[in-house]
């Protein structure tokens, strides 16, 4: 899938998980431009991604991202 | 940097000044009504007494423990009642009376066996009572402290100071039984006189045998012995009136600070346990004397000054009785 | 050292001026004072806990390399289980043999048999709990390849031991201190400044308002022979003592950083003005949330992640059970950590846990529904103190229970100084709600009214600096 297309769907997820209208990622987004992305509602989000790509991340690979872009690149990764 | 320095100074002085302003300078009525205002008469008795007075001074025991007059009249010499409080430390009682003794004058030292023990160096240096003493009452005194005892009352200067302006706007009625004009003109304590006891006195524990002595105190003594030999002056210590049971409780300790005290040349001048008392002649405290304690009392030290060889002397010495007789006629 | 003291001001005000003018702008001589100075500090209360923090230090250091040299994960997880099981393990060593030794002989007597260990005397090093955590930080995020090695010795060493934050936290994340520590630190008036004016509102939390509160609370739970309502009362100081003890510390350490030109770990942000359990403890002693959440809580929760909201549950009770047991050795602080796990699971499962509540720091006053929140939380949270306090759970469950005895109340006045003390603090801390620190009062113009405040806060603790209550000045959280 391509980064873009994987871009808009993580944005339903966000939106839909953090019940925040207003959310509008780009690749560079990290958890501070995001408001309600914290820690603690990071494994929402990773469940919720888990779920709609029906895919399955790595404890480390859950923790290792540091924005938006390496989050697609895991999500690509595990899709090939 | 400097900048910074700079404004912590100003603060530091802003905060400074106005606290030592107070602290020296705001009059402090409460102490003034207080025990520690019963110095000032004690000093004005030391300033007009005659060469060849017999001096006691010691703590409260000694305040509460004598009448002055029965022993003027028995022994036929004058003699002043200048003991105040044991709160003043043992070093201070002996350092403020110095500046007033004359030729022939006889020093007898009373304080609680306390005073003597390594517990804590209150009995020595002084409690929270010194702090109105020295910035109200006796300030010349403040040259003679030093660091450890700066140390010691440091913690009760604060709210000394926080006392002292709450006075100036709350007029605080003083009715403690402990205050100046429980002082009569000898400067014996006599307000407790009329009073009762109503607790029972417990007893000081049982020593455990393994307590010492506070090293500072008998060096300090021997100190004083040679100052007041220079002045053709005597110095004696006497034991200090005490409760019965407590004296049989600590009696390892009070053995020890006799021994002490006899291998330095400062024996006390009589057997301490002829200074056992039973409960009845006791106020409130195991050191503290009702009136007929104090009767008891001072005619055991007469009988035991009469020993010492001082008073022998300012006995037979004719100048000094006519000097006594004058005194007396005024 | 404590930081309300006469030898610890005679230390700093010679250290200070000797950190900003000799050779200022030598990072080597800043960062050698550093150490030297954190070591002494430390060794102040005995020389033996030096060493133990000196070694635990070059043991990690060294670790950290291996941890960073080895390529494969695999082998990489297995060291550094290994440096987190030396660690913890001596930690438990420390803190909990006692309590492990008492725990078992009482099942061991429970179960009809004699018990025959004996609690070993161990004496607890100072901030254990806080350098052990701090060292585990530092191994865990080199794993986790957040965190290059430190590769001087002296900024490592001086990372562990940091005198501001040595005794009782901020629990640093080296990201924030080594850094500071390889740059030379420039001396800034502006933060100099700040950082005295923080010691100040540390000062003035610690010596007016908690240990005036420690007196009360001790008397509300020293007699068995008070209306219960004055164990509410007692419990409702002792929330106050707990949280202007520990706060006020940490704006101390904080202050006291900045002075020397380093930024550590905000730790406190008020704490009771949160509305529901979870933005309390978004706010309540930061850096242990902050560690808790990102080792302990965060590896759970993705672990359990296949429960859904159970999987949520049992990770935050993991993580409250630990957070108990580095409180203390005893089943008290098991307790109180197992209950405030406990308050989150309405959030968990009505999915509020992670919905942020900020209030407007435009607003003047709460809204009616923002302060019954606050009240309620709050009301949650002293109710989990008295276990927190308590010797062990029955005299908790004691306490609890003589909430509603009943007794005349004769003896008992409310103490209107502190109380005043009290809610000055709160209401100065809710204006300044959006600042950095309640005396953050730069930014007002008026230089006579902002030295009033500072001479007046001097007096008022220097009036209570002393005069009896010596026994209140050690801090609460100085024993984990």
């Amino acid at each position: 899938m391509q980064k873009e297309e994987i871009l808009n769907q993580l944005n339903i997820i966000f939106i839909d998980t953090l019940d925040n209208p207003d959310i509008n990622l780009s690749f560079h987004s990290t958890a501070n431009d995001v408001e309600d992305w914290d820690s603690l509602n990071h494994i929402q989000l990773v469940v919720a991604i888990e779920k709609h790509f029906k895919i399955r991340f790595t404890s480390q690979e859950i923790q290792s991202w540091k924005n938006i872009d390496e989050m697609i690149g895991s999500i690509q990764r595990k899709q090939v | 940097m400097k900048k910074l320095l700079v404004k912590i100074s100003i603060l530091i002085g802003i905060v400074a000044v106005p606290l030592l302003l107070c602290l020296f300078f705001l009059p402090d009525p409460k102490s003034r009504k207080g025990l520690d205002g019963a110095l000032i008469d004690k000093h004005i008795l030391l300033e007009k007494s005659k060469p060849a007075t017999i001096i006691l001074i010691g703590g409260s025991n000694a305040g509460m423990g004598f009448k002055t007059q029965i022993m003027k009249d028995s022994l036929k010499l004058p003699v002043i009642n200048a003991a105040v409080s044991g709160w003043f430390g043992l070093k201070f009682i002996i350092n403020d009376v110095k500046t007033y003794i004359k030729k022939n004058d006889l020093i007898v030292l009373c304080v609680p066996y306390t005073s003597f023990e390594n517990t804590t160096d209150n009995d020595f240096i002084g409690n929270s009572l010194l702090v109105p003493v020295l910035f109200d009452v006796s300030p010349k005194a403040i040259i003679n402290l030093d660091y450890p005892e700066f140390k010691r009352i440091a913690p009760f200067i604060a709210p000394y100071i926080l006392a002292k302006i709450k006075q100036v706007f709350i007029k605080d009625e003083f009715d403690g039984l402990y205050r100046r004009d429980g002082f009569n003109q000898d400067g014996d304590f006599t307000a407790h006189y009329s009073l009762i006891r109503t607790l029972k006195l417990k007893p000081q524990p049982k020593c455990l045998g393994s307590e010492g002595l506070n090293s500072k105190v008998i060096p300090f003594l021997v100190n004083f012995k040679q100052y007041v030999i220079a002045k053709g002056a005597t110095f004696v210590i006497l034991p200090p009136s005490i409760q019965s049971a407590s004296f049989n409780n600590q009696v390892f300790i009070i053995n020890k600070i006799d021994s002490a005290l006899k291998v330095n040349n400062l024996a006390f001048i009589s057997p301490t346990l002829r200074y056992k008392f039973e409960d009845r002649y006791l106020y409130d405290f195991i050191y503290h004397l009702n009136s007929e304690g104090a009767e008891l009392n001072t005619r055991l030290a007469i009988t035991d000054l009469l020993k010492v060889k001082a008073v022998k002397k300012m006995k037979s010495d004719d100048t000094i009785q006519r000097q006594f007789h004058i005194h007396r006629v005024q | 050292m404590l930081f309300n003291s006469i030898p610890f001001l005679l230390f700093f005000s010679i250290f200070f001026i000797l950190y900003w003018i000799l050779l200022p702008e030598n990072l080597r001589i800043q960062n050698l004072l550093i150490l030297g100075g954190s070591y002494v500090f430390y060794c102040w209360f005995s020389w033996k806990l030096g060493l133990i923090i000196l070694s635990y230090s070059i043991i990690a250091f060294y670790f950290g390399f291996y941890i960073h040299k080895t390529p494969d994960l695999k082998l990489k997880t297995r060291i550094l289980h290994i440096g987190v099981i030396f660690y913890v393990m001596s930690l438990a060593y420390f803190k909990y043999l006692n309590f492990f030794i008492s725990s078992l002989n009482s099942a061991v007597q429970f179960s009809g048999h004699t018990p025959n260990l004996h609690t070993l005397n161990i004496i607890l090093p100072l901030g254990i709990s806080f350098f052990t955590f701090r060292i585990l930080s530092y191994l865990f995020d080199i794993r986790n390849g957040k965190l290059e090695p430190a590769t001087d010795l002296v900024i490592f060493l001086s990372y562990v031991a940091f005198f501001p934050s040595l005794v009782a936290g901020p629990i640093d994340k080296p990201q924030l201190l080594i850094p500071q520590l390889q740059k030379s630190r420039v001396f800034s008036y502006v933060k100099a400044a700040d950082g005295l004016r923080q010691i100040l509102w540390g000062l003035f939390k610690k010596i007016v308002v908690a240990n005036n509160a420690a007196g009360v609370v001790d008397f509300a739970f020293g007699s068995n022979r008070l209306h219960g309502f004055v164990l509410i009362y007692g419990a409702f100081f002792y929330a106050i003592e707990i949280y202007a003890d520990f706060s006020g510390y940490s704006d101390m350490a904080l202050g006291i950083a900045k002075l020397l030109g380093f930024q550590i770990t905000v730790n406190f942000n008020n704490p009771y003005f949160s509305q529901n359990i979870a933005d309390f403890w978004r706010r309540w002693h930061i850096s242990l949330t902050s560690w808790l959440t990102e080792y302990i809580f965060t590896p759970a929760s993705i672990a359990f992640r296949d429960l859904g909201k159970a999987g949520s549950i049992m990770a935050i009770l993991i993580t409250f059970l630990v957070s108990g047991l580095w409180h203390g050795a005893n089943w008290t602080f098991v307790a109180w950590g197992l209950l405030h796990g406990c308050y989150f699971i309405p959030l968990i499962l009505m999915g509020k846990m992670n919905k942020k509540k900020s209030i407007d720091p435009a607003q003047f006053l709460p809204s009616l529904r923002e302060a019954i929140n606050m009240m309620a939380t709050f009301v949650l949270v002293m109710f989990t103190l008295i276990m927190f306090k308590a010797d062990s759970i029955k005299s908790a469950a004691n306490t609890y229970i003589n909430i509603f005895r009943i007794y005349p109340f004769s003896d008992f006045k409310v103490d209107i100084p502190l109380l005043i003390y009290t809610l000055s603090m709160l209401a100065i801390e809710w204006f300044h709600r959006d600042r950095n620190h309640g005396l953050d009062i730069a930014r007002i113009n008026n230089m006579t009214f902002r030295w009033t405040i500072y001479v007046g806060f001097v007096f008022l603790i220097l009036f209570f600096i002393v005069g009896g209550e010596h026994k209140n000045n050690a801090f609460i959280y100085m024993k984990f």
